[in-house]
C-alpha cells in the first residue's frame, strides 16, 4: 500500500490504521459480541479504535497546519474516519496528494 | 502498588512532560519572533526536533495510558471525566496546529504566525485538567 512521502505519509499511515480498526471493531468485535457472547472483543477493540481515531484526528489538525489543508478538506477526512472502508480511499488521495506537492515544490525551487 | 496507580503513575509523568515541552516550544519560537534568519532557522529546527523526540510521545502516552485507566476504574460516562475530555482533546487540538506550524516554518523560514501567543490558552486548559481530575473525589 502507498502511503506517500512526506507530511502526507505519516497522516496516510494513521489513516490505514483507524481504518483497520474501525472495520476490525464494527466487522469483527460486535458479531463476535453479540453473537458468540464475547462482551471482552468490544471492551478490548473499543478503546484501541478510540486511540486511532484520536490519533487520526490530531494527525489531521498538524498536516492542515503545515500544508494549509482548507476546512472542506479536513472535514471530509474526518468524516470519511466515521465509514467503514472510507479510510482507504483516504490514503489513496493522500498519496497522490504528495505527488502534486512534490511536483509543486519542484516548481517552486526550480 | 497495584496496576492502576502504576498506570496513573506513567499517565502524570507523560502529561507533565508533554506541558513542560509544550510551553517551551511556544515560548521559544516566539522568542526569535523578530530574530534574524538564521538564528529563526537554528531555533525552529530544534523546537521541531524537540516536538518529534519529545512533546508527541509524551502526548501519546498520556492518551494511551489515561484511555487505559478509564477502562480501568470504569469512569466512563462520568460528568467530570466528560468535561476534561473535551478540554483535553482542545489541548491536543491546540498542540497539533502547533505542530503543524513548526514543519511548515521549518520548510519555508517564515517569521512565526502571531497566532501562536497560546501560553495563556493552555495554562487555562490544565488549570481546566487539573480541576476537572480533582474533582471526581469530591
Amino acid at each position: 500500500m502507498n502511503f506517500g512521502r512526506g507530511t502526507y505519509r505519516p497522516l496516510g499511515i494513521v489513516a490505514a490504521i483507524e481504518a483497520t480498526t474501525l472495520v476490525g471493531l464494527m466487522f469483527v468485535a460486535m458479531p463476535a459480541k453479540h453473537l458468540l457472547g464475547w462482551s471482552w472483543a468490544t471492551t478490548a477493540l473499543g478503546p484501541i479504535h478510540g486511540y486511532a481515531f484520536l490519533c487520526y484526528i490530531w494527525m489531521i489538525i498538524r498536516t492542515a497546519a503545515a500544508r494549509g489543508l482548507p476546512a472542506r478538506t479536513m472535514l471530509y477526512l474526518a468524516v470519511g474516519a466515521l465509514i467503514p472502508f472510507v479510510g482507504y480511499f483516504t490514503i489513496r488521495w493522500l498519496a497522490r496528494q504528495n505527488f502534486e506537492a512534490r511536483i509543486s515544490m519542484a516548481g517552486r525551487y526550480g | 502498588m497495584d496496576s492502576y496507580s502504576v498506570v496513573k503513575v506513567l499517565h502524570l509523568t507523560a502529561i507533565s512532560v508533554f506541558v513542560g515541552a509544550l510551553f517551551a516550544q511556544v515560548r521559544l519560537v516566539r522568542s526569535v519572533e523578530h530574530g534574524t534568519v538564521d538564528v529563526r532557522k537554528a531555533v525552529i529546527d530544534s523546537v521541531a526536533r524537540l516536538d518529534v523526540a519529545v512533546t508527541i510521545p509524551a502526548l501519546a502516552i498520556s492518551w494511551a495510558m489515561g484511555l487505559v485507566l478509564i477502562v480501568m476504574g470504569s469512569w466512563f460516562p462520568a460528568s467530570w471525566l466528560l468535561a476534561k475530555l473535551a478540554v483535553v482533546i482542545f489541548l491536543s487540538g491546540t498542540h497539533a496546529y502547533i505542530s503543524g506550524i513548526l514543519v511548515r516554518l521549518r520548510e519555508i523560514g517564515d517569521p512565526p504566525p502571531a497566532l501562536l501567543k497560546l501560553e495563556t490558552l493552555i495554562l487555562l486548559s490544565v488549570l481546566a485538567i487539573v480541576g476537572f481530575a480533582i474533582a471526581k473525589s469530591l
